[in-house]
């Protein structure tokens, strides 16, 4: 359970510490924050009942459709929005593991990581796609 | 004045991609922009390295520009004004030279936002880095170690030149340079009695440089339709992640395998 907060209350400064390395204008910083947080706190809360794959889905999917609004009311570039807010569940330790196995081969271990990234992108990017792809149909037939 | 005008278009999406912007967005705004100006048929075809247009004038002259692309990067706040410059152009309809003036005037502006983002770029990689090390388990001794490394790796990030010569090449000798100073400062702690965990530390600077974002966004776009766009970013993703992990190992097989 303290393992949750913290990482909860870290995936809230990463997020904000990577507005501000991608370049946001400030007034977003907090905007984005709690889309990271908010997102991470439903892939925790998923993760036991569903497993990785489904509560990467169902976190990237609510990420991206509070990012599409939001850049809606605030009239920004949805990108501007997402980007940031996606870092606490992007698989970039598990991509770093997958290839540091591999060169050093460990084979095993590869193996193991290299399902659980591919996994993780996947489901992220099939969360965005559906949600991009609603907004994309609606746009043109609204 | 229309092939003027096709140019100008091209700078700015030109910029669009270089600031990150999507290759669709890229699409969108440049034939929106043609169809604004009277032109009655308007082919866009982007990739991230490349942007090529044949539009039809009203009186059925064509004309065809293809514009290289050479750099691209994460500069949200510059997307976003190229995005407001589009709906005004769409709007105003203003000539090609003044479109050349606004384009000027945002490379300008832009240039001088980026030295004076310089603090903000250093506390954003000190959180983010020093966030995700806590993340993954590191103590507060880690996070505070990370933040040197943070603002080491924004030192590299902005002042060396061969990250737009060759990719590869930069994120190899970075993760050297990055692995040697944490295994530094991990031994300076341990002699003052103060244990770290050097992976720990390693990994929250790693999310600060690997193509995380890039690899699931190509994935994204391969979804949605944008084939070699996805396919050409998740390549470039591989090929980074592979680098910076060989940097890496390289720095700990030396400094005695710690990682």
């Amino acid at each position: 359970m303290t393992n949750a907060v913290v990482q909860t209350a870290t995936a809230f400064i990463g997020s904000l510490g990577f507005s501000m390395v991608f370049g946001t204008k400030k007034k977003y910083w907090m905007l984005i924050a709690i889309d990271g947080t908010i997102s991470w706190m439903i892939y925790l809360a998923s993760c036991p009942l569903t497993g990785g794959f489904f509560a990467n889905l169902a976190a990237a999917t609510f990420c991206s459709l509070y990012a599409h609004l939001a850049a809606r009311i605030v009239k920004a570039p949805t990108t501007c929005l997402l980007t940031p807010a996606t870092v606490p569940m992007i698989p970039g330790g598990s991509l770093y593991y997958t290839m540091s196995y591999a060169l050093s081969g460990n084979i095993p271990e590869f193996k193991i990581y290299m399902i659980t990234t591919a996994e993780t992108i996947f489901a992220i990017a099939i969360g965005f796609a559906v949600v991009s792809l609603v907004f994309r149909w609606y746009e043109k037939h609204a | 004045m229309n092939g003027k005008l096709l140019g100008r278009t091209l700078d700015l999406g030109e910029r669009m991609l270089r600031t990150g912007g999507e290759v669709s967005r890229v699409e969108d705004t440049i034939s929106r922009i043609l169809r604004a100006y009277g032109f009655v048929r308007v082919d866009v075809f982007t990739i991230t390295s490349q942007i090529q247009v044949t539009a039809v004038d009203a009186n059925g002259q064509v004309y065809n520009q293809l514009r290289r692309v050479y750099q691209w990067g994460t500069d949200l706040a510059g997307l976003e004004e190229l995005n407001q410059m589009s709906r005004d152009i769409c709007a105003r309809k203003p000539n090609p030279e003044e479109i050349e003036r606004m384009i000027a005037d945002w490379d300008e502006t832009d240039r001088e936002e980026r030295k004076k983002g310089v603090l903000i770029a250093y506390v954003g990689a000190i959180l983010a880095a020093s966030g995700f090390t806590v993340f993954f388990g590191g103590s507060l001794a880690d996070a505070a170690a990370t933040a040197v490394l943070a603002c080491l790796i924004t030192v590299m990030n902005r002042h060396i030149h061969t990250k737009s010569d060759n990719e590869l090449v930069y994120y190899f000798v970075f993760s050297v340079v990055t692995g040697f100073a944490g295994s530094l400062l991990v031994r300076v702690s341990a002699d003052m009695g103060i244990p770290m965990n050097l992976d720990k530390m390693l990994i929250g600077c790693i999310m600060l440089t690997i193509p995380g974002i890039a690899i699931t966004y190509s994935v994204r776009d391969m979804l949605t339709g944008e084939i070699i766009t996805g396919l050409l970013r998740f390549v470039e993703s591989l090929l980074i992640a592979a680098s910076i992990a060989s940097g890496y190992i390289l720095s700990s097989t030396i400094m005695g395998g710690v990682l």
